[in-house]
């Protein structure tokens, strides 16, 4: 049975083939290895550091607990990003009707109602978990991948962020390999416009 | 043309700029937060050795094995003790060998333990120091002061949190 170092070099069905069997070592093991590239993604999409580590701490759960479920002729890396992406888009689902409610009750028709209904921010300064983000977040590429649509910057990330192949990215997210493409190409377009004022400047 | 060649080169920019990105990572003590909410299977061995004591407690299947055992124990003991009264020369003479050697080992050892404290240094200097009634009362007198404070110690450690006495029935 291999030690907790000779873990790292074996293959991802491998290492879940000795969590499956109990090895706690082995469920160490795949977090250490996607860690980094699931919090990242989920951070991207999601521009919230708390928010993001809980949607990366949800996904880990989820994955580390269902790994009987899991099927071994699929590659280990699309079944989890698929898992990330999933709690991602559910997170800003949820988050855009929140931003619906500040403004108050979808059934309000006048001022008053609207008045009424509407939730009050108090303090709009920025936190320093805030100011982090900011900071982490603040690059002009950055800014360009947060205007992007949901579907467009998971693919864009998970292609040239992470360097996952086309077939794998279309399996983590249940998509043709031509939407994928299609995509990439539209969101490489996007960030050209965006980001050709800094060409210019 | 040269509007196609600017857009390839701020294509391959970006494409540049998104493969140097940095990978962020969560807070300290992420993995630890997660594994406390994992459930890790068990060991398939300690599964198996579950599966057949629950299925060796059921209790017609308890009598069936306690039977099994019984007669096994019974037919065993009927070979080895005619096999063993016919063979008690050997087997005492055996006995006694090892008895012997192991009795003889222990002597052996513990007169080395004892030649090594007598020849040591501390065993010397201890002899030669003039050893008086007051020293055993003092050595004495400090022990029982180290136990009783001891003693406390423990007991107020596991002495039991005071709290504020409640009345039994509100007061009205």
């Amino acid at each position: 049975m291999p030690r907790a170092k000779d873990l790292a070099s074996l293959r991802d069905q491998e290492v879940v083939a000795l969590a499956r069997a109990g090895r706690e070592a082995a469920y160490r093991e795949i977090l250490r290895r996607y860690e980094r590239p699931v919090f990242s993604l989920i951070y991207r999409m999601v521009r919230d550091r708390a928010a993001a580590e809980d949607l990366a701490q949800e996904t880990f759960i989820k994955v580390l607990n269902a790994l009987e479920s899991y099927r071994p002729e699929y590659k280990f890396s699309s079944w989890i990003f698929k898992i990330a992406n999933n709690a991602a888009i559910d997170h800003l689902r949820r988050r855009e009707v929140d931003t619906l409610s500040l403004d108050g009750a979808p059934g309000a028709r006048t001022a008053e109602e609207v008045d009424a209904t509407s939730l009050q921010a108090t303090d709009r300064r920025p936190t320093p978990l805030a100011a982090l983000e900011s900071r982490e977040l603040g690059s002009a590429i950055e800014r360009a991948i947060a205007k992007l649509r949901p579907e467009y910057r998971t693919c864009i990330l998970l292609r040239h962020v992470e360097g996952r192949a086309y077939e794998e990215i279309a399996a983590a997210l249940d998509l043709p390999l031509g939407t994928v493409k299609t995509y990439i190409h539209r969101a490489r377009i996007e960030l050209r416009e965006s980001l050709a004022h800094l060409k210019d400047g | 043309m040269d509007k196609y060649l600017e857009q390839d080169e701020l294509d391959r920019l970006i494409t540049r700029d998104l493969s140097r990105l940095p990978s962020f990572v969560p807070s300290l003590g992420f993995d630890r937060r997660v594994m406390a909410m994992v459930r890790l299977p068990e060991p398939q061995a300690l599964i198996a050795l579950r599966r057949a004591r629950a299925w060796a407690l059921q209790p017609r299947r308890a009598l069936a094995l306690a039977g099994a055992y019984a007669a096994c124990a019974v037919i065993a003991l009927a070979l080895a003790v005619p096999w063993a009264l016919q063979h008690s020369s050997y087997i005492s003479f055996g006995v006694g060998l090892m008895a012997t050697k192991v009795i003889g080992a222990a002597r052996e050892t513990g007169m080395a333990f004892a030649g090594s404290v007598l020849t040591s240094r501390s065993f010397q200097a201890l002899r030669s120091m003039p050893v008086l009634r007051e020293h055993f009362v003092m050595l004495f007198a400090v022990a029982t002061v180290g136990y009783a404070a001891a003693a406390v110690t423990l007991h107020r450690l596991l002495k039991s949190p005071g709290g504020k006495r409640v009345p039994a029935t509100p007061a009205r």
